[in-house]
């Protein structure tokens, strides 16, 4: 009964040990070239770049910043990813969407397609460029398990690094409004004695957070 | 004692089946729907004749050391065509062979998949399941009467990363790669079919071009 006690206790206490995390830096960085806001009726739509491989966002870092954006203070009307590229199919697929603020009269001019977007109430496409990579890592760490009983010992330490773009278009007006970046990175340690303990710095996310933080501040702010 | 035995050799069976799984390939099946295409219309009336072939393609390929790949991708080109042939034309119909000889329609299109590709993250060493599809599209006259022949390439892919580490993160990453290949097909078949020269060729001489296929 006793080893059993002292598993529930290693357990117990890695669990409260791995909701410390490890410490993320951010930095955000905002260019403004035109003049924003937005109206009760109008929302944004976050959209990955998907034409190019090395640069293409997770799914998850584009549901991260559309959920902030549509949350909290200052919230924001949002239209999903799929929910948009399925309503304005098939102009911003993969291989056909605008690269450039330049192709937008092509498709903002084209009444089939303006009406949609009018009925859909998209005024600003955010399009996101930019993933989480590791940058370094290093330890070791070993589990067995045997007749006895299972356990870990080591240390493992990883450090990730979060570079994302956002370029924001107006599509009322056919022109780029701007650009948010957010850079992020973080060192995460996992010790184990016996049992793990992770401390994840959680840098994609702190790059989410930060970044949908100052979308909402660039797009409601009208100067 | 006996219980916590059972509990690690159970443990130890079902990490094995996980990564046994793993190196087994995918076999997937087709599903879903394909938006409607946002294009103007061609003033024509289209039959689709759509090969057995077609509708029953199904992929299959062994990978060496990544198992047995299959992707039944045939019973979802119907859907495809027609959703397409409707958006892009005054009517499209289905059609028995590609010499229906019918008054009421303009042309007869008939597609077929000439090859079909797919690549794993282990043999590109990227984060990518890609899947390549190259269609021949061929434009008949409604006496069987080769109007137009040009292919399609379409292309789809899926980012491991979004599929984490599940047991069927193989299956769900190539349907995620097959269905944007498909789309994509309906995306360029739509806006692209009128700027094809010999179909629009055939469109000016029937004076067709007012509102040509989607991109203008």
């Amino acid at each position: 009964m006793k080893p059993m006690r002292l598993s529930c206790a290693l357990i117990a206490a890695a669990a409260t040990l791995s909701s410390i995390s490890g410490c993320v830096t951010t930095t955000v960085q905002e260019i403004r070239q035109a003049s924003t806001g937005i109206a009760s009726n109008e929302s944004v739509v976050v959209l990955g770049r998907h034409n190019n491989q090395a640069d293409e966002s997770e799914d998850e870092f584009i549901h991260c910043v559309s959920n902030n954006l549509a949350g909290g203070d200052k919230k924001v009307g949002v239209i999903s990813e799929s929910a948009f590229v399925d309503a304005m199919f098939p102009w911003f697929e993969p291989r056909t969407a605008p690269l450039n603020t330049s192709d937008l009269p092509q498709i903002v001019n084209q009444p089939i397609l303006a009406d949609k977007l009018d009925s859909i109430g998209v005024r600003y496409v955010i399009w996101i460029e930019g993933n989480t990579h590791r940058t370094s890592q290093g330890g070791a760490l070993s589990c067995s398990v045997t007749v006895a009983g299972a356990g870990c010992f080591g240390f493992l330490t990883w450090e990730n690094d979060s570079s994302y773009e956002a370029s924001v278009w107006d599509i009322k007006h056919g022109t780029a409004v701007g650009k948010v970046s957010s850079d992020a990175n973080g060192t995460s340690y996992m010790p184990a004695v016996i049992v793990p303990i992770p401390f994840i710095a959680r840098v994609q996310s702190g790059a989410c957070n930060s970044m949908a933080s100052q979308l909402k501040v660039f797009i409601t702010k009208e100067s | 004692m006996y219980r916590s035995h059972r509990s690690v050799v159970g443990l130890c069976v079902a990490v094995l089946c996980a990564l046994l799984e793993a190196c087994t390939g995918a076999n997937v099946q087709m599903e879903g729907e394909i938006p409607t295409p946002l294009v103007n219309r061609l003033p024509i009336r289209v039959g689709l004749y759509l090969e057995p072939a077609l509708v029953q393609y199904v992929f299959e390929e062994k990978i060496l050391d990544h198992g047995d790949w299959r992707v039944e991708v045939g019973q979802m080109q119907a859907k495809l065509f027609h959703k397409i042939g409707a958006a892009m034309f005054l009517e499209a119909v289905q059609v028995d062979s590609v010499a229906p000889n019918r008054a009421d329609l303009d042309a007869v299109l008939a597609p077929s998949i000439a090859e079909f590709q797919i690549s794993i993250p282990s043999q590109t060493r990227s984060d990518f399941y890609e899947v390549w599809i190259k269609y021949t599209m061929r434009l008949y006259d409604t006496h069987g009467t080769l109007i137009a022949q040009w292919p399609l390439t379409a292309y789809g892919k899926a980012n491991k990363e979004d599929f984490g580490f599940l047991d069927n993160s193989d299956k769900l990453a190539i349907r995620q790669a097959t269905k944007t290949a498909l789309r994509d097909a309906a995306a360029f078949l739509s806006l692209r079919f009128a700027t094809v020269p010999e179909v629009k060729a055939w469109l000016n001489s029937r004076g067709s071009t007012a509102t040509s296929g989607g991109a203008t």
